[in-house]
């Protein structure tokens, strides 16, 4: 699997939509990087899980948002220092470290930050979308999360035409925004 | 809230505004408290959307680390390697000193008899297809893995009829179909997968078609998918696939693990002396 290590290949593969690329570059690098941790970190297989899996959806949320075009290092080393991030943040017991590498390096310069969400905001929003159709949910983290385009998702929801896809993306997207609205009103009210 | 407002709100948020359109949005913000609060909720659908997604993704994450976990049960420990070294070390000095002078002698002799490990398996004929022949493995049936066993056999299926120039022309849009059908004949497995799913509900029950996608699926590792497909595809009578069908279930059985369904068809493949004749048969001794 050459192509995991081209940066570029990659970055093209997830912003055309190829859900696959994602899983693949997920897999091609994970126990070298548990095996990597591993010697760094006191930890267990699933905190190694964790940290590779938050490295894994960074890295495709940059790409899909467009903030991360062009990678000064390889895919993997930018993949262990966001995850070498995580696991630092967790405040796992380290061991001594007894050499440097690239991603040591690459930490110096690599500036990324994981948003950490307020957990009752998370369960307030998850209660919104739940609240929804299923497909409502899908054609949105379709369009807003995956950044699949308008004739894309058409074909894969087998919608009518662009316009009726247009139009039920805009029915969904302002569903939610009135269930939050109803919810806002309710507590001011209250 | 107008439609002007909403697509420059959606605009602002997929970074698409021009110089001129960002400082409309800025005033609007400032001197709009209608606008400004519309920009919030779609802020806060936006952070709905982008949780949910996550959730997707960390679930197929999951997923596959669960898959990766069961195709390599056995990891090494950090010094693992050290241990085997140690041993095989420790063993072949055991062997030096225990094992009598003479037998090395004879067993080193050049005149003495050698005889093979495993007779030699009757080579499989060229198949109808174009692909290239299974390695003939030589598997040692005390220890049958399913998946190993699988990987030396298997090969997507490949038929010159399935070419897209062949069968038009090239030069013309390929229809969703076609173009599943070629992704399928360049090797894009994966994408050719993506293209299935975006094909028309009379297109997906093509048995073409289905046939195609098992054998995605089993290049995807998803053999019981796959299997799932071809079981079905058995019990809805014949097609243009009915020889090679059994021989992919029998696949698709031993991707899973499930050693004794694949010899069950393999058996079937044998007895009716269809076009995987030899390789089933040599399969099927391999498992036994």
């Amino acid at each position: 699997m050459a192509s995991n290590s081209n940066a570029e290949t990659i970055i093209n593969a997830l912003q055309a939509g190829d859900s696959h690329a994602i899983e693949a570059l997920y897999a091609h690098h994970r126990e070298g990087f548990f095996r990597w941790a591993s010697y760094r970190f006191e930890g267990n297989r699933q905190d190694f899980e964790d940290a590779w899996q938050d490295a894994i959806i960074a890295f495709y949320q940059q790409v899909i948002q467009g903030k991360l075009l062009h990678l000064r290092h390889e895919v993997r080393t930018w993949l262990y220092a966001v995850g070498y991030k995580r696991l630092l943040n967790n405040k796992r017991k380290l061991k001594r470290i007894l050499w440097k590498d690239q991603i040591d390096d690459a930490l110096l310069v690599i500036d990324f930050e994981q948003e950490t969400v307020d957990p009752e905001k998370i369960k307030f929003l998850h209660a919104a979308l739940k609240s929804m159709s299923s497909q409502c949910r899908e054609l949105l983290v379709a369009r807003y999360y995956q950044n699949l385009g308008i004739e894309e998702i058409q074909q894969n929801w087998n919608l009518k035409n662009s316009n009726t896809t247009s139009a039920t993306l805009s029915r969904c997207l302002g569903r939610l925004k009135d269930c939050f609205k109803k919810t806002f009103t309710t507590f001011s009210n209250g | 809230m107008d439609e002007i407002a909403q697509d420059l709100i959606e605009r602002y948020h997929q970074n698409a505004l021009n110089p001129e359109e960002k400082r409309e949005f800025q005033r609007r913000i400032n001197t709009d408290y209608d606008f400004a609060k519309e920009v919030q909720w779609h802020e806060l659908a936006l952070e709905a959307i982008r949780l949910e997604g996550e959730k997707e993704l960390r679930r197929r994450l999951t997923t596959k680390g669960i898959e990766l976990d069961k195709k390599a049960p056995k990891r090494p420990t950090t010094f693992s390697w050290l241990w085997v070294l140690l041993m095989v070390v420790v063993l072949a000095l055991g062997l030096w000193f225990i094992y009598p002078k003479s037998t090395r002698d004879e067993a080193t002799s050049p005149t003495a008899p050698t005889e093979k490990a495993f007779p030699t398996l009757p080579s499989s004929p060229k198949s109808l297809d174009p692909a290239p022949d299974p390695p003939q493995a030589q598997i040692k049936p005390a220890s049958v893995d399913g998946k190993k066993v699988f990987a030396a056999y298997f090969e997507p299926y490949r038929d010159e009829s399935l070419e897209l120039s062949v069968r038009g022309d090239a030069a013309e849009k390929p229809s969703p179909q076609e173009y599943f059908q070629q992704l399928y004949w360049e090797g894009k497995y994966s994408a050719a997968l993506i293209a299935f799913d975006s094909l028309n509900s009379f297109a997906q029950q093509d048995k073409t078609n289905l046939f195609l996608k098992a054998n995605c699926l089993l290049h995807a590792k998803q053999g019981k998918t796959a299997a799932s497909i071809l079981e079905d595809m058995t019990q809805k009578g014949p097609s243009r696939f009915m020889e090679q069908v059994p021989w992919y279930l029998a696949l698709s059985y031993l991707q899973t693990g499930q050693v004794e369904k694949a010899m069950s068809v393999l058996d079937e493949i044998v007895e009716k002396k269809g076009v995987h004749f030899e390789n089933a048969t040599q399969l099927y001794q391999a498992l036994k």
